[in-house]
């Protein structure tokens, strides 16, 4: 089962895929529906990741959430 | 009449040709990335994204930045500089510029002199931070450098500049237009809050974009130029979050990614062996030049930055550059966008004829030149 994280910007997104990629963790980018902020874009990835992916994350100081 | 190949001496102007790795870029870019980056949800939209964050990455691991969201993306290096100008100096106070700056710097803040919102004032670049230090004031908010001049052989010793204000706790904006790819350097160890780089001199990209390199996310600065981007649309600012912020509008995809390709190449060569590379062409022509008859070279008694500006009592550099272009070789006259440099250096009124090397630019050729100056000399018309 697939999970996403949500970025407020293309750039953290795709700065997110990088350091996901880095600690070997297979993510995708992707564009969201446009909600109540206006733009969204993620980065799907599979569930059992979401864990030490948001660790990795949250090391380098990238803003992403969870919904 | 041409004769034999081009021998390209304007690397100051734009790098040519543009190697192997920035064509197929090029290419790549427009038939398989071709999206616009940051818009739309598709495969080529997010293979754009991804190709100008790439392209943020490179320019990070070349000039030693801890984050590649420091890197913004404009479309050359006087749009950079613009916004590195306004950004720090828009709301006011006192500004120091060295005299060797480029139009792409001078100007914008001759705007900001001229409208009464800065008071403007230059400092002598040979003196460097000497300079610097006599000068700042209470209210002084911004200090800009030409790291290397595009006139002639000139580098700012852009490391103790830095020192001086950041000690001062004053903002210091470098030009790199003619270092970026030809110098190694590091923003942080330059102790630059922004540097502003063009895409298509050293790096060896294309026309079409440039970047300000921060030396930490600002997202404290003002927005400079606005409109649409690839977040927040509702809001009626620019977003927040860097690089973003500073970036309105579609980005120059092609041009990036052919910028990515050049550092690439930079990196992968080293911009030390570059600098060395040109440091010995410069050589060589300094001495050859030096030797020929009715010419005078305007070096300033600097060496480093692979530009030199001659004049010759025989013709007027336009002229001479008309001469030389029959010759098949390329070279730039006039004032090259930088009256300011050209005043502090005393060369004619008219400008100079301007001969720039870059890491292409090989030995065999600058002897070419030389000899092709002489047969102008003897038989020009």
């Amino acid at each position: 089962m697939e999970r996403t994280l949500y970025f407020g910007s293309v750039s953290s997104a795709s700065r997110g895929k990088r350091l996901l990629a880095a600690a070997r963790i297979r993510a995708h980018l992707i564009k969201l529906e446009s909600d109540e902020e206006g733009c969204a874009w993620g980065l799907r990835l599979r569930e059992e990741e979401l864990l030490r992916a948001a660790q990795v994350l949250r090391a380098e100081g990238v803003r992403y959430e969870v919904r | 009449m041409r004769c034999g190949k081009l021998l390209y001496f304007d690397s100051a102007a734009t790098s040519y040709p543009k190697s192997r790795a920035v064509r197929r870029a090029v290419r790549r870019a427009i038939l398989f990335e071709g999206g616009n980056p940051g818009r739309g949800a598709h495969a080529l939209s997010l293979r754009a994204a991804e190709r100008v964050y790439g392209a943020r990455c490179a320019l990070a691991e070349l000039f030693s930045l801890s984050d590649e969201r420091c890197v913004v993306f404009t479309k050359n290096a006087t749009e950079a500089l613009n916004l590195g100008v306004n950004a720090f100096a828009g709301t006011g106070g006192h500004v120091l510029c060295c005299n060797m700056a480029h139009n792409a710097l001078a100007r914008p803040l001759y705007a900001l002199a001229d409208a009464g919102r800065i008071r403007l004032e230059v400092f002598d670049a040979r003196r460097g931070a000497e300079a610097v230090a006599e000068r700042l004031c209470p209210d002084t908010v911004l200090v800009c450098a030409t790291h290397a001049s595009n006139i002639c052989p000139f580098i700012a010793d852009a490391t103790a500049i830095g020192r001086v204000c950041r000690a001062a706790g004053v903002p210091f904006l470098l030009d790199a237009a003619q270092s970026a790819g030809h110098l190694p350097f590091s923003v942080d160890a330059l102790g630059a809050d922004a540097v502003c780089v063009p895409s298509h001199k050293g790096l060896g990209g294309i026309m079409g974009a440039g970047a300000i390199l921060f030396a930490r996310p600002r997202e404290d600065l003002p927005q400079f130029l606005s409109g649409g981007g690839g977040a927040a649309p509702r809001a009626r600012e620019m977003p927040q979050e860097l690089p973003e912020r500073f970036e309105a509008g579609t980005l120059p995809l092609v041009a990036i990614a052919a910028m990515e390709a050049g550092v690439r190449d930079v990196l992968a060569r080293g911009a030390e062996e570059i600098a060395s590379h040109v440091r010995l062409l410069e050589g060589a022509l300094i001495e050859d030049l030096s030797a020929m008859a009715g010419v005078r070279l305007y070096t300033g008694g600097f060496r480093g930055g692979g530009v030199i500006s001659l004049s010759c009592e025989r013709f007027a550099p336009e002229h001479l550059a008309a001469l030389l272009d029959e010759e098949g070789v390329a070279v730039r006259a006039g004032l090259h966008c930088a009256p300011l440099a050209h005043a502090s250096l005393g060369t004619p009124p008219t400008g100079t004829l301007r001969v720039s090397v870059d890491g292409q630019t090989r030995l065999c050729d600058c002897r070419r030149l030389v000899d092709r100056l002489y047969r102008v000399l003897e038989n020009g018309i």
